[in-house]
């Protein structure tokens, strides 16, 4: 019976291996694993050409092949016939296919390692059931448009920017099933990501850094690129095989593993770009414990929830800043207590240390140099986001810049290093310094 | 002709997942999942079982060319090699292979779990014991190196 390859288009998540067969024209088979089959279109599937092999020179000598998928819910096999068709070294595939290879070599410690010479793009032929196979019942639920609605709602409604990642992360797991996930913004030199919010995991996971272009999180938001695999055991012991080899060969690459952030046993993760204007100003993540969790539907309906964020995160920001409004009364000052803790400001960078450890640096570590400055000479605790903005020594960027952003980074980089200076919101676009220590202030220009 | 020593042959027969490519008399390839790998006690020669269907083309290809390549993948580190034979010949099983074949099952589908299958999806994975299944013999005359990696595609010797 033929098949369609959209009829088994999870066949192509590569959660089990898949395999080709080639022929030389000498009339010798060959057989090898391939990580990924790729599908193109309806008629077309491709592969990954990262060097020249038995079963590449195999190809261009016989062009047809046959190409071995199994179905990850089921466990039924397909056969593909396959002719080769052309190589493409650009372009949207060949991008695609880049970037899920760096996330492989990422995850191992092997940045660089893998390099993807070209795209070998497969006309299918035919496309069967493999044999002897029977293949286990299963309920596949598919998400819920309804689900995606109720969150748009939810989330069009907060006026606050802090308040809009937890309603976005308990709303993923409330609708569409996403029981753990996390929000990474990136500091203003996009150099990192740093957690600011989470839900489903033991403990907060906020605070964790992740560097761009590192991992499966860095790359997304490196590329600016949805990144999704429901595999990661399977890239993961792929890369520990590839960094054995390296090693036994006495080539020395090799950094550290990158570990996950988030679920210790994650074997599923969808990580997509917060995007405005073509600049990334974080990524949003769902993992899951479970194989072969996430579709290709699935990384749609996140798309369009980090393309919302994104939109009601900008909208919020500007109703901060134009229409701060206080809420209830002003609580008492906290005591301040204890020896003075040194507070150093280093100018070049606005990298700031609080009792010699480091803390943040950039826009939010210059913000916090004036608003721990307004304390000590002014005893003031009572700031507002406008003001912020429209302070040139600051030299922040126009309004489309996310200054709340920067703040909720802040607060969560204090909260996170138990440090004497917090910051607590006391309205939209307001918020006081709450100051425990003496501070004393060291500028070092 | 490369003798398959013990160590190598001890590898060969454990928890592997197994695929065979094999091509008609134009050089179209074909693959099939096999069931079971055995070495002869010489280390000469390979076993491993296929079910006997109609519809496989690499029961014909083989009949008809007699060339076959082996993959032998541990999914737990990825160490793989590949053996070709041009003399592979098919017989029927007898009850020593059905036992060798539960056998198998039983090991390869526990080691699938470790790279995150359930068991019955890694049960299905595998060929089921079949009463009508084959066994394919040949004489390995090359063995690859197959781990992904440096050393990748080079002729493994002995």
């Amino acid at each position: 019976m033929q098949v369609t390859l959209s009829d088994i288009a999870a066949c192509f998540e590569g959660v089990i291996p898949s395999a080709i067969a080639t022929c030389s024209a000498d009339g010798v088979p060959n057989i090898t694993y391939i990580s990924h089959v790729h599908r193109v279109d309806s008629e077309h599937v491709a592969l990954s050409y990262q060097f020249f092999n038995k079963t590449r020179r195999n190809l261009q000598e016989v062009d047809r092949a046959e190409v071995l998928v199994v179905h990850p819910n089921d466990g039924r096999q397909f056969l593909l016939d396959v002719q080769y068709v052309r190589t493409e070294t650009e372009g949207a595939l060949f991008e695609r296919m880049k970037a899920r290879l760096e996330v492989i070599a990422s995850l191992s410690g092997m940045t660089g390692r893998f390099r993807l010479i070209g795209a070998d793009v497969f006309r299918v032929l035919g496309c069967r059931r493999g044999l002897g196979m029977r293949g286990l019942a299963t309920d596949v639920k598919a998400p819920s448009l309804d689900g995606l609605a109720q969150l748009s709602s939810q989330m069009v409604s907060c006026e606050e920017l802090s308040t809009l990642l937890s309603v976005t992360l308990e709303g993923l797991a409330r609708h569409l099933s996403h029981s753990h996930s996390m929000i990474l913004l990136a500091d203003e030199l996009g150099e990192r990501l740093f957690t600011v919010a989470s839900h489903g995991y033991p403990e907060s996971g906020a605070g964790s850094e992740v560097r761009v272009g590192e991992g499966l999180i860095g790359i997304a938001a490196q590329r600016g690129m949805n990144i999704r695999t429901t595999h990661l055991t399977r890239d993961i012991l792929y890369g520990r095989a590839v960094r054995q080899r390296v090693v036994e060969e006495g080539e020395v690459p090799i950094e550290r593993e990158i570990s996950l952030p988030g679920l210790p046993e994650t074997r599923s993760q969808m990580a997509v770009p917060i995007r405005i204007r073509d600049r990334t100003h974080g990524v949003l993540c769902v993992q899951s414990s479970n194989l072969n969790a996430y579709t290709e539907t699935d990384e749609v309906m996140l798309r369009v929830i980090a393309d919302h964020l994104a939109t009601a995160a900008q909208l919020s920001t500007q109703l901060s800043e134009l229409q701060p409004r206080r809420d209830g009364g002003q609580e008492a000052v906290a005591p301040v207590v204890g020896a003075p803790v040194l507070v150093r400001h280093y100018a070049h960078d606005h990298s700031i240390f609080i009792g010699g450890d480091y803390l943040i640096k950039g826009v939010a570590g210059a913000i916090l140099w004036k608003l721990v400055g307004a304390w000590v000479t002014e005893r003031r605790d009572s700031f507002t986001n406008r003001e912020l903005r429209l302070d040139r020594s600051l030299k922040l960027p126009e309004l489309s810049d996310n200054l709340e952003a920067r703040l909720v980074l802040l607060k969560q980089r204090l909260e996170d290093r138990s440090a004497p200076v917090r910051i607590q919101k006391d309205g939209r676009g307001r918020f006081r310094l709450v100051v425990t220590r003496a501070l004393e202030l060291q500028d070092v220009s | 002709m490369p003798v398959l020593d013990e160590a190598f042959s001890a590898f060969l027969t454990g928890p592997n997942a197994l695929l065979i490519g094999t091509r008609d008399r134009s050089n179209v390839p074909a693959i099939t999942r096999p069931a079971g790998c055995v070495v002869s006690a010489d280390g000469m020669q390979v076993m491993v079982y296929l079910l006997d269907d109609p519809d496989d083309r690499c029961i014909p290809n083989i009949r008809a060319t007699r060339a076959v390549a082996l993959v032998v993948a541990r999914p737990t580190t990825y160490e793989t090699y590949q053996l070709k034979g041009t003399d592979a010949q098919l017989a029927p099983i007898v009850e020593e292979d059905v036992e060798r074949i539960a056998r198998y099952r039983a090991s390869i589908v526990q080691e699938m779990t470790q790279v995150g299958l359930t068991l019955d999806l890694a049960g299905e994975v595998v060929p089921h014991l079949h009463t009508s299944m084959l066994k394919l013999t040949f004489s390995p005359s090359e063995v690859y190196r197959q781990t992904p990696g440096p050393g990748a595609g080079e002729r493994r010797e002995g």
